[in-house]
């Protein structure tokens, strides 16, 4: 405890708000995370069905869906809070804090998360899926039985990816107020001058995404055959 | 069982359309096994998914088991397509599932429950010999042992048809011979019609019924396979029997004049053709007996098609010259085909 004290005065100084902004990340990076996975699921298999060569191939669809992502992901994220204020305020009932950083966050991964997919999903052979439609399996079947099973693997390994990079947007959050650990930093290291405590956040932070991706390498290996 | 009628596609691609199928027709009757031979790019795998519609035609009509497959709803025509088969080069497992878990995958949408499924897939795999590879993952098979798994997986629901595309060829010849008669097997016990692509002429030649050779999206020859193989008509027919037949080597050595088809003064050099029941009588050591001629055996070559031998001997007569053309004509009457080649 001692040397706790010696290098990270400040930080000692104030615990509670130290792992209030802990649990403040776990939380965004939670939240936003389970509804980018969702959507960017439903993305993923957008553009995977509706591609080149896709199931239900459609021109107009693919294009616009593409393009949304490519618009959204073109948007640095430090901008896209600001911008998604409004919105954020007129869905959460508040800009600022742990529920208003919710929405750009969401926003700000779900296109990152669509396009892992739609990696992993064109990693799939393409003669399972001619197999599946050999037995008579309709396109649901195809989404439920080849894409999102064989596509495990790499939909975890996307999933890893974007959980990180979601770690690392939350911190950004913190910009605008959004609580957790990057409103830490900058709030006691970055304006007080108290540099221990950037990097207590950048420390738990390393250890988050390392949790992370430990448990994302597990999954990718028991799913693996 | 499978009629195609005119049947057209045509590939757009960046570098201009492709004429994959040029008013293909052919018949297909129950319980035959029917080969489609032809080099690849010649359009035969696109006809073989013409067959369950994985590629729509442009034009021209498919209709399997009496059923007209291209004005089919898609609902129906995924019904239609758990009675056709199919197994690949490739052989496309599921990777994530078991061996057990491949051959259940069609069955769950038969409506088995449970136990029958459990049932049915462990017969399958007394069946394709592989009983003990039931919670193996595909990857720890071998190639043989994949397409045997997709075998069990293609005809679990009991289909009429099976088209098999390019089954045997990522597999190694006696690998692919134990296949062959895996599916020989099957065609005999369970009666299933099967399409089988493949540009391989020892393929037709273990077992198929009839064959059709393509080239540029069009059938170029078509009939039984004992007839192809032993009177093929067109160019590219005649090179895949040459490829499957020792019997081509002879004609090079002709052609090169080699020292192994040379002939002394007096000898005739013949090349004797026969199929099917001559090959059972000593024909050749009657002429010689009967005749008073000397018969060398230079070259043979026999090949067994549908059941029925087609041998091939070339023989350098010596004698007096009216006893070798008596003989000659004796060979003849005994419905084997004598060419003299040299004298």
């Amino acid at each position: 405890m001692n040397i706790l004290y010696q290098f990270f005065p400040n930080t000692m100084d104030k615990t509670t708000e130290f792992f209030e902004s802990i649990l403040q990340t776990l939380q965004m990076t939670a939240a936003a995370g389970a509804v980018s996975f969702f959507l960017g699921l439903l993305f993923g298999l957008l553009l995977t069905l509706t591609g080149k060569g896709g199931l239900k191939e459609n021109r107009p669809v693919y294009y616009v869906a593409d393009k949304l992502i490519n618009i959204c992901r073109s948007i640095p994220f430090v901008i896209m809070l600001t911008a998604l204020l409004p919105v954020t305020r007129a869905i959460m009932g508040s800009a600022i804090g742990t529920r208003g950083a919710i929405i750009p966050l969401i926003v700000g991964s779900t296109p990152f998360f669509a396009r892992q997919v739609e990696a992993a999903l064109a990693e799939i052979d393409r003669g399972l899926v001619e197999a599946a439609l050999s037995m008579g399996d309709s396109p649901f079947d195809i989404v439920f039985k080849v894409y999102l099973r064989e596509g495990v693997p790499a939909i975890a390994r996307g999933v890893t990816i974007t959980l990180i990079s979601l770690v690392g947007l939350t911190a950004m959050a913190g910009a605008v107020a959004g609580g957790g650990l990057g409103s830490f930093a900058i709030m006691w290291g970055h304006q007080r001058n108290q540099t221990d405590c950037t990097y207590a956040a950048m420390i738990a932070i390393l250890l988050i995404v390392f949790a992370i991706q430990w448990v994302g390498n597990l999954i990718i290996k028991k799913t693996t055959h | 069982m499978i009629s195609i009628r005119n049947v057209s596609k045509t590939f757009a691609s960046s570098s201009g359309s492709v004429e994959a199928l040029k008013e293909v027709s052919l018949e297909i009757g129950e319980g035959e096994i029917y080969g489609v031979i032809g080099l690849s790019g010649a359009g035969k795998s696109t006809l073989a998914r013409c067959i369950n519609l994985l590629e729509r035609p442009d034009s021209g009509s498919v209709n399997v088991d009496g059923m007209e497959m291209t004005s089919l709803s898609p609902r129906e025509l995924r019904g239609q397509r758990r009675g056709i088969g199919m197994i690949f080069q490739q052989f496309n497992l599921m990777p994530s599932r078991t061996v057990w878990g491949n051959i259940a995958y069609p069955l769950k949408k038969a409506g088995l429950g449970r136990e029958e499924t459990d049932k049915r897939v462990r017969e399958l795999l007394r069946l394709v010999g592989l009983e003990d590879k039931i919670n193996a993952y595909p990857r720890q098979l071998s190639g043989g042992q994949k397409q045997r798994v997709a075998i069990a997986r293609a005809i679990a629901v009991r289909p009429k048809v099976l088209i098999c595309d390019e089954a045997t060829s990522a597999l190694d010849p006696a690998t692919t011979l134990s296949i062959l008669a895996l599916l020989k097997q099957i065609n005999r016990e369970m009666g299933i019609t099967m399409v089988v692509i493949t540009h391989e002429m020892a393929v037709v030649k273990e077992i198929c019924d009839r064959v059709a050779v393509m080239e540029h999206g069009r059938i170029v020859e078509e009939g039984s396979a004992l007839s192809v193989f032993a009177s093929p008509r067109s160019e590219v027919a005649a090179s895949f029997v040459e490829s499957a037949s020792g019997a081509a080597r002879i004609n090079r050595l002709l052609d090169e004049k080699s020292p192994a088809v040379r002939i002394e003064k007096g000898q005739v050099l013949a090349k004797l053709t026969y199929m099917g029941t001559g090959a059972n009588e000593a024909l050749i050591s009657q002429a010689s007996r009967r005749f008073g001629v000397d018969c060398n055996i230079i070259f043979g070559n026999m090949e067994v098609v549908q059941d029925t031998t087609i041998g091939v001997l070339v023989l350098a007569f010596s004698g007096e010259k009216e006893s070798i053309t008596a003989a000659a004509e004796f060979l003849s009457r005994n419905n084997v085909i004598v060419e003299v080649i040299d004298r």
